[in-house]
């Protein structure tokens, strides 16, 4: 009876850990308008907003060169994909290809895609990729435009 | 409590807890799909694109994708009702249907319907070009064939379809089988190639293909006109030097011999990445070409508009359309005698905004913008189509009923 439950609680850490795992991977936020000044608000340090999109080869070539690095410098990037959380699956699907799942993933909300682009900047028309730095002051200092 | 039973008691919470935060996560992760067409409902309106053209006799012809099948129907009262819609495609299969990527649909002269579209592959950014064509009115469609002679599993994509006067059935489309061929033996391309192929016996088959231009664009529609020997000029996004992302023209000699390409925007728009905004082309009676095309370089920004009277040679000196402030953007050209109109979007006060701008003397002279119809929902691009008495606006807004405007 002892190994019984045993097994079972071996089993249980196994699939908390598969079905949690799969959980976090598909956790992207919805982004919204107010969404832009909120994460900006929640950052302690210099970081990097990449905007992308499932529908842009140059983004998933930056992704891919990112990715590792996120690893190493952790919470100094934020991904939101354009597309809209229409496209929820494919941006999912791009993002454990990338194995950048577990990082801070937003999409657009498909609702709202125009009034975010110019909340974020007006001069901005959707084009990707397209990266902001911002520093220890919360200051947009540059666009990242390769 | 006994040993076991502590175990146990573990063990079922950690399963709870897992089981909730799935189920948590699932809730936030959740997709939203057009407002009433939540159940992805056969539904001509809840798609998401929809491109539409007439035919000689003044019948308005739609094609749609539902799933992973494309629809055609039509309308004999300008859009109102449409007809019972007919299935192109009879094995289903991933069809581009989206912004810049849209199934196309022309009708020649003697009724045949020709339908080109990118069917997507199970890599991220591959695809072939697909044609199908109905000779029986809309009734039946044929078996779609691929269009693209190149299989690798790579882009081929972005198609735009014509037809001429004759019934030849022109289709040109973005093509990476360059690219492919350098980084096999270990050298740099930027971007794909624009290539077409051509039918002369109503769609049984098509040429073998054939290159246009290397290095174009990668993620922007094409356009295609016809000019007075009824052949094909093609209008696409370029790559220019390093990452300049400015406009080409392609003429052609006869049906088989591309010309050498002219380019048409000099914004110096410099960006290694998708606009996912391509040009339009229009041939008037006069051959005079009219292009409208968007660029966002720092000095050069928003919709341009330029014409040619010497076919390609030289162009006008572009004029600009529209507000950029407002996101001026997704614009169309067509003609019609010597009446040239534009229409775009704009995006104000949380309202996405259709205008459009005439000219009554071939592009010289314009009249002031129109406001003519607005959307609070998301919207599919306008497109101009003509029943040759009169021009209208197609704009499609999914899960609305479909917006065919008269502009006068």
């Amino acid at each position: 009876m002892k190994y019984i439950f045993s097994d079972l609680l071996k089993l249980s850490f196994v699939l908390f850990w598969t079905i949690s795992h799969s959980a976090q991977a598909s956790d992207i936020k919805i982004f919204n308008v107010t969404d832009y000044k909120n994460i900006i608000g929640q950052q302690n340090n210099e970081f990097i907003m990449l905007f992308w999109s499932v529908e842009c080869s140059p983004c998933i070539n930056e992704m891919r060169s990112i990715s590792t690095l996120s690893k190493k410098q952790r919470n100094k990037f934020i991904f939101i994909s354009t597309d809209g959380d229409e496209f929820m699956h494919e941006v999912s699907n791009t993002l454990n290809s990338l194995d950048l799942e577990k990082e801070k993933n937003w999409v657009f909300s498909s609702a709202a895609t125009e009034e975010i682009i110019n909340t974020i900047d007006s001069s901005w028309y959707g084009e990707t990729p397209r990266s902001y730095y911002f520093d220890r002051e919360k200051n947009r200092t540059r666009m990242i435009n390769r | 409590m006994s040993h076991s039973f502590k175990i146990f008691t573990i063990a079922a919470s950690l399963l709870l807890a897992a089981t909730s935060f799935a189920a948590q996560h699932k809730t936030k992760s959740s997709t939203k799909l057009v407002p009433g067409c939540e159940k992805a409902q056969f539904k001509q309106h809840c798609a998401k694109t929809m491109t539409s053209t007439f035919d000689k006799t003044g019948r308005l012809w739609s094609v749609w994708t539902n799933g992973q099948y494309l629809y055609v129907n039509h309308s004999n009262d300008k859009g109102l009702t449409f007809s019972k819609p007919a299935r192109v495609n009879n094995t289903a299969e991933k069809i581009s249907s989206r912004n810049e990527h849209r199934p196309k649909i022309k009708v020649s002269q003697n009724g045949n319907i020709y339908i080109s579209w990118t069917m997507k592959l199970d890599k991220r950014f591959t695809g072939h070009i697909r044609f199908s064509k109905s000779t029986d009115n809309g009734k039946t469609f044929s078996l779609p064939i691929t269009v693209n002679d190149n299989l690798e599993i790579i882009s081929h994509r972005f198609d735009s379809l014509g037809v001429n006067e004759s019934g030849d059935i022109f289709i040109s489309w973005l093509d990476k089988r360059d690219k492919s061929q350098a980084i096999k033996a270990g050298k740099k391309y930027n971007g794909a190639a624009a290539y077409y192929a051509v039918s002369t016996d109503s769609g049984n088959s098509f040429s073998k293909n054939k290159k246009i231009a290397d290095n174009s664009c990668e993620c922007c529609r094409m356009s295609m006109a016809f000019d007075q020997k009824q052949l094909p000029v093609i209008a696409w996004r370029h790559i220019y030097n390093d990452n300049i992302r400015d406009h080409s023209i392609a003429r052609f000699k006869d049906s088989t011999t591309p010309l050498k390409p002219i380019r048409l925007s000099h914004d110096n728009w410099k960006i290694n990445g998708c606009p996912h905004h391509g040009p339009s082309i229009n041939i008037d009676e006069n051959n005079t070409y009219h292009t409208v095309w968007f660029n966002n370089a720092t000095i050069k920004h928003g919709i341009f508009y330029a014409n040619s009277n010497n076919q390609g040679e030289s162009f006008s000196k572009p004029i600009q359309i529209g507000n950029y402030e407002h996101k001026a953007s997704h614009a169309d050209v067509i003609s019609s005698g010597k009446t040239v109109y534009i229409i775009w979007q704009e995006y104000l006060k949380s309202h996405h905004q259709l205008y459009m701008m005439k000219s009554e003397n071939s592009g010289i002279d314009w009249g002031s913008p129109k406001l003519i119809s607005l959307s609070k929902e998301k919207t599919d691009h306008p497109f101009l189509v003509t029943d040759h008495n009169s021009v209208y606006a197609s704009w499609h807004i999914p899960g609305k009923k479909y917006n065919l405007i008269p502009l006068k």
